[in-house]
């Protein structure tokens, strides 16, 4: 029985994704004893790292070409090393020994990170970055952080996640209201695809620990700031990351791709 | 050690505060026993009933609420206004229908003030985390003692109060108009070093403005809201709606 972390990594055009690939897999190591990290990339963007202890290459990258490059997202729990998954995104944080969740996690199938966190880790349920979610009741679900465990019903999950992708035509003008995406985007597949296959919720876990800061705005409360990625200074001191004068303690979804220099500016 | 209640109390041209002062005098009085020092200014002095003591300052007229006048520029002087050792601070508006301010008054604390505050009609929490980068305390009550930390909490608040506009800045406050739960909660902030400090446990029970004041007795108060009529009994209470002086 193995457990450990996975994210996709697929360098584009104005973002370097293995450096924050590194960065993430080195905040997970630095604060966890279970810190197995794999890291699955397309053949552009394979890196090596300290911190990275297994780097897969997709061997068929349904994204090439793509902006976003959310195409590969399904594949996930077919090329997951491990028993049992957290899956990421690349431009996150870890802030603090989370080895305990997996006591928790592991007695499930499928745990998602319903709602997120702002940044004084107060849960936020406001869709205001989510039309399609909002106009089609789809469960606030992010696959920014999810569980899942070797089983039948996370592989119903990942099936229809993957069925959706596929046909994804179809499923927008047949399945949702209202959405207009050209490729579909790894928030909504994942939320109706659940709605898919447990209509009503009822296995929907919703751990109020399980959750990450998102570093938008509109999370925040604050939709018309100036500077966001500065407004509430932040800043890092020996691996503790601080919003203003409070520390962080949730896994920080950044957001803003140059945050990194953002975060380190104020104490480098 | 001496003990009393200090208020602060000046009539604007819509609400006449000497009116709740007076109520909330005789509260203090029943349920409290303890003394009243009430801080006014000359034309508000002569209004106030109760009997009680009144020191005369010029006060300073400049912040408004809502577009009207707001009088609220005087609470960081508390600490030279009072005259005893071990003070509360309160709202006029505050009223004691029970003696929950004289067992805080018994703790070993030597500043507490409340961190929350829930709206008697349970429609909509009190809650403004997201409005600042730090939690808002709430003024309406203040208990303290003369002491170098207490000291050093009130000249933060003046600081707070001559540079608002910066510490709005600093602590990302939405509302600019200067309130003294913001500064009191800076203040406190930084001379606790920023780390989380003892409150007062309970919550402030806050009759809401758009409640009608049916009736106020010696235990409590009928309020209006909607169809519904509710009595309020045995707890101390935060009047927001002003015609509270007129009931």
């Amino acid at each position: 029985m193995s457990k450990g972390f996975v994210w996709f990594c697929q360098n584009s055009n104005d973002t370097d994704y293995s450096k924050l690939s590194c960065e993430l897999a080195r905040t997970i190591k630095k604060h966890n004893k279970e810190n197995n990290v794999c890291v699955i990339v397309d053949k552009e963007s394979v890196f090596q790292s300290e911190h990275v202890d297994v780097v897969k290459v997709l061997s068929n990258d349904d994204a090439h070409g793509h902006q976003k490059k959310f195409a590969n997202e399904y594949k996930v729990f077919d090329l997951t090393p491990f028993t049992h998954t957290i899956k990421l995104e690349a431009d996150m944080l870890w802030n603090s020994c989370t080895d305990w969740w997996w006591y928790y996690l592991w007695q499930h199938d499928l745990v998602f990170s319903v709602d997120c966190f702002d940044y004084k880790e107060q849960r936020v349920k406001d869709k205001e970055y989510r039309p399609y979610h909002r106009r089609n009741f789809l469960p606030n679900v992010y696959n920014g952080m999810t569980y899942f465990r070797r089983s039948m019903f996370a592989k119903d999950f990942f099936d229809t996640c993957e069925a959706i992708v596929k046909n994804w035509k179809f499923v927008k003008e047949n399945l949702l209201i209202n959405c207009f995406d050209e490729l579909p985007t790894t928030d909504v597949v994942y939320a109706l695809a659940y709605r898919l296959i447990d209509p009503t919720s009822q296995q929907l876990l919703d751990y109020p620990w399980f959750k990450f800061i998102h570093n938008k705005p509109a999370i925040h409360r604050k939709k018309y700031m100036a500077d966001p990625q500065n407004y509430y200074y932040p800043m890092r001191i020996d691996d503790s990351v601080f919003f203003g004068e409070k520390k962080i303690t949730a896994p920080l979804h950044y957001f803003y791709k140059n945050f990194l220099e953002v975060l380190d500016a104020r104490t480098l | 050690m001496t003990k009393g209640v200090l208020l602060y109390c000046f009539d604007t041209p819509q609400v006449s505060y000497s009116k709740i002062t007076d109520r909330c005098i005789s509260l203090i009085e029943r349920n409290l026993d303890l003394p009243v020092t009430v801080i006014t200014d000359a034309d508000t002095e002569g209004r106030i009933k109760s009997n009680c003591d009144t020191r005369v300052v010029d006060v300073d007229k400049g912040n408004t609420k809502l577009s009207k006048p707001w009088y609220n520029l005087e609470r960081h002087l508390a600490f030279d206004h009072s005259p005893y050792d071990r003070t509360v601070v309160m709202d006029v508006d505050y009223f004691c229908y029970s003696d929950k301010i004289l067992r805080l008054l018994r703790s070993e604390n030597d500043f507490l003030v409340h961190k929350s505050a829930h709206d008697v009609l349970h429609r909509e929490q009190m809650r403004y985390d997201r409005e600042a980068m730090l939690d808002l305390v709430w003024a309406t009550v203040l208990i303290f003692d003369k002491t170098p930390r207490t000291r050093a909490i009130f000249d933060t608040v003046k600081l707070v109060k001559q540079n608002y506009v910066h510490y709005c800045n600093l602590y990302r406050i939405t509302y600019k108009n200067f309130r003294n739960d913001y500064a009191f909660a800076i203040a406190l902030n930084q001379i606790n070093g920023h780390r989380e400090y003892d409150v007062i446990p309970d919550s402030i029970a806050t009759v809401p403005a758009d409640a009608e004041i049916l009736e106020l007795n010696d235990n409590g108060a009928v309020i209006r809201y909607k169809d519904k009529t509710i009595s309020l009994q045995d707890q101390d209470l935060h009047f927001l709606n002003k015609e509270v002086a007129n009931v």
